[in-house]
């Protein structure tokens, strides 16, 4: 099999892992070595699916001694297998990235044998292209759950962004649809990258400022970071029945305790014939669309979980974004003036966004904006008009200040309508693929489902627990 | 027609000398424009004559002796000295970069508020319009080069420049009309109550908040920020989509065609990243070049580049990419309006994925 045939069986298995961003580490160029990488990453192309494509996102090897129901490559399916030598590989990269086709790599794996074997070929083939080819691009290593620590460290100072999948939102989906892989294989990597980032950004910053307290030790000197660009996950959405609710409180628990920096959600798509996942083809696109804005929330405009979603209401609004449904809710904090109107304040209103109050803050510093300013600075006025003030002067006059009397003006669905039209999609108002089940499902197969958890207040635990969520009775 | 190997042999060529530092980079890469035509002939398109060392230039007054000349008729409203000039006559140049500043230093000089500042190729005069043509004179380009430094900072000024490779034809007007407001404004903030003004060596990083460039609410500026930010995004598409090619003489050549002229900003991306690798970058739309040797890098205007033929990986490669490129999509999610509208489809040709 040559390196084209190869590369796509490889490619192929490799599409459904959803993270695929060159973002996080800056790395200069150095004279001699090939490569550079940018803190926002750099997008070469975009597949027909409208997804990015900056990376060389493939498989080392898609064969697997995992037999996970959800996983096109499960070792019970019955698809050509191939892998990579790592020199084949690292060419391969090289070749690719002199043509300004991709930033850089991302390698995930089947598992071969065991978890650790197939990580040290994987390690082969990344020293091969840091070290002796100079590599300085973007490599994103996905780690085997179950990999020794010792291997899990040197595939750390490899790479620039290393992560573990959890697949599935809790437990107890795990242990259904992925025997294979138990909690603690998965947490324990996930554990040891964040307290060898911390560690390692600390022993940095002692090395550079040098006042450690005895000073004629020197603290130790690596060659490279470990994982620059932090780590991050994956989690199949609609797969298993947890509500939104249980999912953004991972979410939450995640970034809060493990430092991650993003968490990646992939709406389930039927790949495999299985009893023990749902058997209509449908895709919740909107449903992962609404759960990337809460996503987006968390992470850049201040929110906290629970203000965008709560026990009684555990599913998101598929109609209405969650930023204007807290708005709508939260009328009491609006109207907001423009021109005094702190950052965190200017972020909350509908139709401003990150960009949008950067540009507010940096027009206002020079002159008072004026209503025609307002509108040349390319927010979205028509939704922002209700919430805010011009120097004094209330725009969306003509329509009261209640909650359904705004909504309305609001509510849109995703993209127009358009948003997945040619998929085949939930239908309007079924919160989850789970709600049609029949009532008398056989009784083996009800008792294997994860039953629904009852909500506590999570506002009453103080820091999230991520063993509360991700536990289980184990 | 000239092959890539002859540009890269640029050294020996006939071309004009004495170049001068327009496209110059704060980390140190300076690029040289050179006309590629054997016989060169002298046209109103007149040959770009840039000079090594600014300040080596004879004749060349230094920033005090321009400062008064152009406050003169500028600031504080005050009557211009000399007898009132026409106003609203169109300065007409070349359509390159020194051309243009050339005519705004003579629209200054002529004391014009409302000049018109329109490249040849797209004049149409109003009725009773003065038209007056504007050689280009790197003198003049560069003193309107050290007022802008001086006056609003290195930044602004690549901001300008860069503003300035967009194929808008009232991208001329737009700068000028900038530039009156510009240093009207600069007394009052900026450099003229900054501390180190008596020594600055123009190297000094005005802070954002006291550009005057981030007043986005008046029109002047934003005309100007908004031809800034369609050049920004247009190298960020070419950053994105533009493809190498290996070719004989361990030569990767590259072709693109962006809406604005932005091969001056690509090298000093593309040079750090692939600093071993001999290249050209090919701008079909603007019939210019930017060359790296290894260690130097050259802009070339001139007619179109033909490549050397491909290395033998060059196919596989290729194959590899395009079988990949196929294989990575999802077909159930399928959304060809999203792709285009992160990779419009003018960008499509000179893509391999889709050859």
């Amino acid at each position: 099999m040559n390196t084209a045939e190869k590369l796509s069986i490889l490619a192929d298995a490799a599409k459904y892992d959803v993270a695929c961003t060159s973002s996080g580490s800056d790395r200069q160029a150095q004279a001699g070595q090939l490569g550079n990488t940018i803190a926002a990453g750099l997008c070469h192309s975009f597949a027909a699916d409208g997804r990015c494509i900056s990376l060389l996102k493939v498989l080392f090897t898609n064969v697997c001694t995992h037999d996970c129901a959800y996983c096109v490559n499960r070792v019970s399916n019955d698809v050509p297998r191939a892998s990579f030598r790592p020199r084949e590989l690292a060419d391969l990269v090289i070749g690719f990235y002199r043509r300004n086709y991709i930033e850089g790599l991302f390698l995930s794996s089947g598992v071969a044998g065991s978890a650790d074997a197939t990580t040290e070929r994987i390690i082969e083939c990344l020293r091969i292209l840091r070290h002796e080819y100079g590599f300085r691009g973007y490599i994103h290593a996905k780690a085997i759950p179950g990999t020794s620590p010792a291997l899990v460290d040197e595939l750390g100072r490899l790479c620039d962004r290393l992560s573990v999948n959890l697949e599935l939102p809790s437990q107890e989906s795990l242990k259904l649809l992925a025997p294979g892989k138990t909690r603690e294989n998965v947490l324990a990597p996930m554990r040891q990258i964040h307290d060898s980032i911390a560690e390692d950004k600390d022993t940095r910053g002692l090395v550079r400022r040098r006042n450690h307290y005895l000073r004629q030790v020197h603290a130790p000197k690596r060659e490279q970071a470990f994982a620059p660009a932090g780590q991050s996950t994956q989690m199949i959405i609609g797969a298993t029945p947890e509500s939104d609710y249980h999912i953004l409180n991972l979410s939450h628990a995640l970034y809060a305790n493990l430092g991650l920096k993003r968490v990646f959600f992939s709406a389930y798509i039927p790949v495999n014939q299985d009893a023990r996942l749902p058997s209509s083809g449908a895709i919740e696109l909107d449903r992962e669309h609404r759960l990337y804005q809460a996503d987006w929330l968390m992470r850049f405009y201040g929110f906290h979980v629970d203000e965008i979603i709560e026990p009684s209401s555990p599913f998101l609004d598929t109609g209405i974004d969650p930023k204007a449904n807290w708005a709508l809710n939260h009328l009491e904090c609006f109207p907001v003036e423009v021109n005094r109107a702190r950052k965190a304040e200017l972020l909350r209103v509908p139709g401003i966004g990150v960009k949008g109050a950067q540009l507010i803050m940096r027009a206002r510093k020079r002159s008072t904006l004026d209503e025609d300013a307002l509108r040349k600075l390319g927010i979205a006025l028509n939704r922002a008009r209700f919430f805010i003030t011009c120097n004094g002067k209330y725009l969306g006059a003509g329509v009261r200040f209640y909650k359904e009397d705004l909504r309305p003006y609001l509510t849109s669905a995703i993209d127009g309508g358009k948003h997945g039209r040619r998929a085949v999609r939930v239908p309007e108002g079924q919160m989850s693929l789970f709600d049609e089940l029949p009532l008398e499902v056989a009784p083996a197969a009800k008792a294997s489902l994860p039953a629904s958890r009852p909500v506590a207040a999570s506002k009453t635990q103080g820091k999230p627990e991520l063993e509360r969520l991700w536990g289980g009775a184990a | 027609m000239m092959g890539t190997q002859s540009l890269i042999d640029i050294a020996e060529a006939s071309v004009r000398s004495d170049t001068g530092i327009i496209w110059d980079f704060h980390d140190g890469h300076a690029g040289q424009l050179y006309e590629y035509e054997p016989g060169a002939q002298e046209t109103l398109l007149a040959t770009c004559v840039m000079v090594e060392d600014a300040d080596a230039l004879p004749g060349v007054r230094t920033a005090s002796a321009i400062a008064p000349t152009h406050g003169q008729g500028v600031a504080h409203g005050q009557e211009p000295q000399s007898p009132r000039q026409t106003q609203g006559a169109a300065f007409v140049y070349d359509g390159t970069l020194e051309g243009m500043f050339t005519a705004i230093h003579a629209a200054f000089v002529a004391h014009d508020a409302e000049a018109d500042i329109i490249e040849e190729a797209h004049l149409q005069p109003r009725l009773g319009q003065e038209v007056t043509a504007a050689h280009t004179n790197m003198d003049s380009a560069l003193k309107v080069r050290r007022l802008v430094e001086y006056s609003l900072g290195a930044q602004a000024f690549r901001t300008i420049r860069t503003a300035a490779s967009v194929e808008d034809p009232a991208r001329g007007t737009a700068i000028y009309r900038f530039l009156r407001y510009a240093f009207r404004e600069s007394g009052r903030t900026g450099c003229s109550s900054c501390p180190k003004k008596a020594t600055c060596t123009r190297a000094c990083s005005v802070p954002d908040s006291c550009s005057i460039l981030d007043d986005i609410s008046r029109p002047v500026v934003r005309d100007v920020v908004t031809l800034y930010r369609s050049v920004v995004n247009e190298r960020h598409l070419m950053l994105q989509f533009m493809r190498f090619e290996h070719c004989e003489g361990d030569v990767w050549f590259a072709r693109c065609n962006p809406k604005a002229n932005v091969v001056p900003l690509l090298m000093d991306w593309f040079i750090p990243r692939f600093n071993d690798q001999k290249f050209v970058i090919y701008d079909e739309n603007h019939a210019m070049s930017g060359v790296y040797d290894g260690q130097r890098w050259y802009l070339v205007r001139g007619d179109a580049v033909t490549p050397p033929p491909h290395m033998e990986d060059e196919r596989m490669m290729r194959d590899a990419w395009k079988r990949f490129y196929r294989a990575i999509g999802v077909e159930s999610r399928y959304n060809p309006e999203l792709r285009r509208s992160f990779m419009p489809m003018r960008l499509w040709h000179n893509l391999p994925e889709f050859g």
